[in-house]
């Protein structure tokens, strides 16, 4: 089974890196939920590959790579 | 090669062919790349004399080295090409998501020269270049032609483009370029450049990676600083006091160097719209077309322009790509524009004041509306208000009547007959033809005395920031190679980016009286020259002024670049670099026959005649000497700002 990208949000900085590595543009920054700012944060749609490169490319440890 | 990618794609539209350049490693080491090797391009390139709206006018959509490697607050690019509206130096700076689509497609800049025969938009991937019909698109506004060419372009990744309005293909010289459903690289009128060449949009769709040379480095160097950033938060209440804040601000005697990173709180909170009521409170936002005080706007005739009321109706924020901060919000403004919208990206002040206290409006909602309005257009806020308030007076003052704005009652403060002159100049029509190139060229076409009421730099409308409060930022409106701009250096930025911690030139500030900012010195030009070299390094790297301003001693650019490329340069030999970029602007504008000394700013925004009330009573500015100082400080000639050395590519291609 395919291992797919889990947000840390602890330490996510809503930064965009991740949306904008991923080849096949699955993460959409859309959960206002998490912090009082109601800041957009990265949501996993349909059509992850589990390449991980969300993964490498988060600078903050904030993406988990499970499943 | 690390950082950069060391080639641009150069597109040709009047044969309809592109070629890839690669672009010399000395290049990048002497002039980074972003803003550096544009002036390397367009000088290059545009050969002397040429019609910014001709064929021979080169456009260039660049990013700089740190977008895409991980570093922090580095999600910038601009727009660059001769200017229509200055006929010098263009430049035009943006965020959201477009940056790093550039490099994704494996170049430093995407740039156009010729005319296409038809509307027609460029289409860049990995592997291919098309220039693609555009009729489809041609006569959309900018959002909804965005939304269609993403959506029809759309294979695997999510393209990005960099898209024109109406505005831009009207030609209006105060259009710009949006991306991201309404952001705009607003100034310098390269919109009209981009639209004179029938190009409706650049659209990216690439997805090479950038090479980092020390990508451990660079990780903790964004940790630590998003850290510092996670952690410093102000309470959101704190928008009801910024009126008072911004009053103590105006009325203390004394300046001193301030920790940067406390603007990051407020930034989180309200974006640039944090300045909305401070500003006025403390004599930074000009009102009236700069020459109102308090008793014209009061700070309650101002209460709905504090952030927790005009941005009442936002919904959700969001950061541009590699942003630690997000200052970027969306507002619901269903309301606000009677059904037509139902959101706009959140104004920022720039838009906020230029559309009320500079035209006495106090009306927050119909600012939301014609920020989505210009959005769409594609035009310029800053440009845009300027010409309101300039038509205002011109009415006030008899020059222009009630029938040449078709029946409008154009009363300062009248956001009815506001909103109906933005429209026109957006379609063009009536007075609005003639308001949408610009103060400049309508005040010469009207004729009589209205170049009096023309507040401008150089042909731009200046940004709203007010030189009497901050001497220092006169001297970058009137010396920048792109006159009118707030965002080449103010004092107010200079106190908190700490560049003496390692620079051995830039001097230190100290807690001092307001009152000695008034009196040009070599010390004070020595910091406007760090401070504009330090942002022509910022603009090189693709970097955001906001991380400039919470410090160079949080943000560490020199550390960020030399991580990124593998250098090994400190602070100075950067800023050495943003000099040199500096005069490559400086020379292409003497190139082009500007004289310096006709984009000092004029006697209004000096304060002359002074104001009689709030905080800049009685202030001046004696810009002219301190414009000499800066010049001889960047090494030009003090009187005429001519570099004593211009600068020469064919000699750097030769060497």
């Amino acid at each position: 089974m395919k291992k797919k990208p889990e947000f840390v949000h602890k330490s996510c900085m809503a930064c965009r890196v991740c949306g904008q590595t991923c080849p096949v543009s699955c993460i959409q920054f859309e959960d206002t939920s998490v912090d009082r700012y109601q800041k957009a944060y990265p949501v996993l749609t349909e059509g992850c590959i589990g390449c991980s490169l969300c993964e490498s490319s988060c600078f903050y440890d904030a993406i988990v790579m499970e499943g | 090669m690390y950082g950069y990618m060391g080639k641009v794609l150069m597109v040709d539209l009047s044969s309809e062919t592109w070629e890839v350049l690669d672009i010399d490693n000395r290049i990048y080491e002497n002039y980074l790349s972003g803003m550096g090797l544009a002036t390397y391009m367009l000088t290059k390139y545009i050969p002397k004399g040429a019609d910014p709206l001709g064929e021979d006018n080169v456009l260039g959509l660049v990013t700089g080295i740190l977008t895409g490697t991980g570093a922090a607050m580095s999600g910038r690019w601009l727009a660059v090409g001769k200017s229509p509206l200055t006929g010098g130096w263009g430049d035009a700076n943006c965020g959201g998501t477009f940056a790093p689509a550039i490099k994704q497609c494996g170049y430093d800049g995407i740039f156009v020269r010729g005319k296409a025969n038809r509307p027609v938009y460029i289409y860049v991937d990995n592997k291919f270049v098309e220039i693609r019909d555009a009729e489809t698109y041609w006569g959309m506004d900018a959002v909804s032609a965005e939304e269609k060419l993403i959506k029809d372009n759309w294979k695997k990744k999510r393209p990005e483009a960099a898209v024109i309005g109406t505005s831009g293909e009207k030609i209006s010289l105060i259009s710009g370029i949006t991306n991201d459903f309404g952001r705009i690289a607003a100034r310098s009128g390269l919109g009209a450049v981009m639209g004179s060449k029938k190009l409706k949009a650049v659209v990216c769709a690439g997805s090479k990676p950038v090479k980092c040379a020390d990508p451990d480095g660079m990780k903790a160097l964004s940790k630590e600083y998003a850290g510092k950033v996670k952690r410093f938060n102000l309470p959101g209440a704190m928008g009801h006091v910024l009126g008072v804040t911004g009053w103590a601000m105006g009325s203390m005697k004394y300046t001193s160097p301030l920790d940067g990173m406390l603007t990051a709180g407020l930034l989180k909170n309200f974006g640039s719209g944090l300045n909305n009521k401070l500003a006025l409170a403390n004599g930074d936002a000009p009102i009236k077309n700069w020459k109102g005080n308090w008793n014209d706007y009061s700070l309650v005739d101002a209460k709905n322009m504090k952030p927790p009321v005009i941005y009442k109706t936002e919904t959700r924020k969001y950061h541009c790509y590699g942003c630690v901060i997000g200052c970027g919000g969306i507002c619901d403004i269903k309301k606000a524009s009677g059904g037509e919208f139902t959101h706009t990206h959140k104004p920022e002040y720039e838009t906020v004041n230029s559309f009320g206290a500079l035209l006495l409006n106090k009306d927050h909602e119909s600012i939301l509306y014609i920020n989505e309005l210009l959005n769409r257009a594609g035009m310029d806020s800053i440009s845009a208000g300027s010409a309101v308030a300039f038509a205002i007076e011109c009415y006030e003052e008899g020059i222009l009547t009630k029938e040449d704005f078709g029946g409008l009652d154009m009363s300062w403060g009248n956001s009815e007959a506001i909103i109906a002159l933005v429209k026109m100049m957006i379609l063009r029509k009536g007075i609005g033809d003639l308001l949408a190139d610009g103060i400049k060229i309508a005040s010469e076409k009207i004729g009589k005395n209205a170049r009096e009421y023309a507040i401008h730099c150089g042909g731009q409308e200046a940004a709203m920031h007010d030189a009497r409060l901050d001497p220092m930022l006169g001297v970058h409106f009137s010396a920048d190679p792109t006159p009118g701009k707030h965002t080449t250096g103010a004092m107010l930025y200079y106190n908190s980016m700490f560049l003496w911690e390692d620079s051995d030139w830039a001097p230190r500030n100290k807690r001092r009286l307001k009152s000695k900012e008034y009196l040009p010195s070599d010390e004070e030009a020595l910091k406007s020259v760090a401070m504009a070299a330090y942002k022509m390094v910022l603009d090189g790297a693709g970097g955001c002024y906001y991380g400039m301003i919470t410090g160079n001693q949080h943000l560490r650019l020199q550390d960020q670049l030399n991580c990124a490329t593998g250098w090994k340069k400190s602070l100075d030999d950067y800023l050495e670099i943003g000099k040199r970029i500096q005069t490559a602007r400086q020379s292409f504008n003497i190139r082009e026959g500007i004289d310096p000394k006709k984009n000092i700013m004029g006697k209004r925004m000096r304060g002359v005649p002074a104001l009689t009330g709030g905080p800049l009573k009685g202030k001046s500015v004696p810009i002219e000497e301190m414009v000499s100082l800066h010049w001889k400080h960047m090494d030009w000639h003090h009187e005429t700002g001519v570099p004593h050395q211009l600068t020469d590519f064919d000699q750097v291609d030769s060497e």
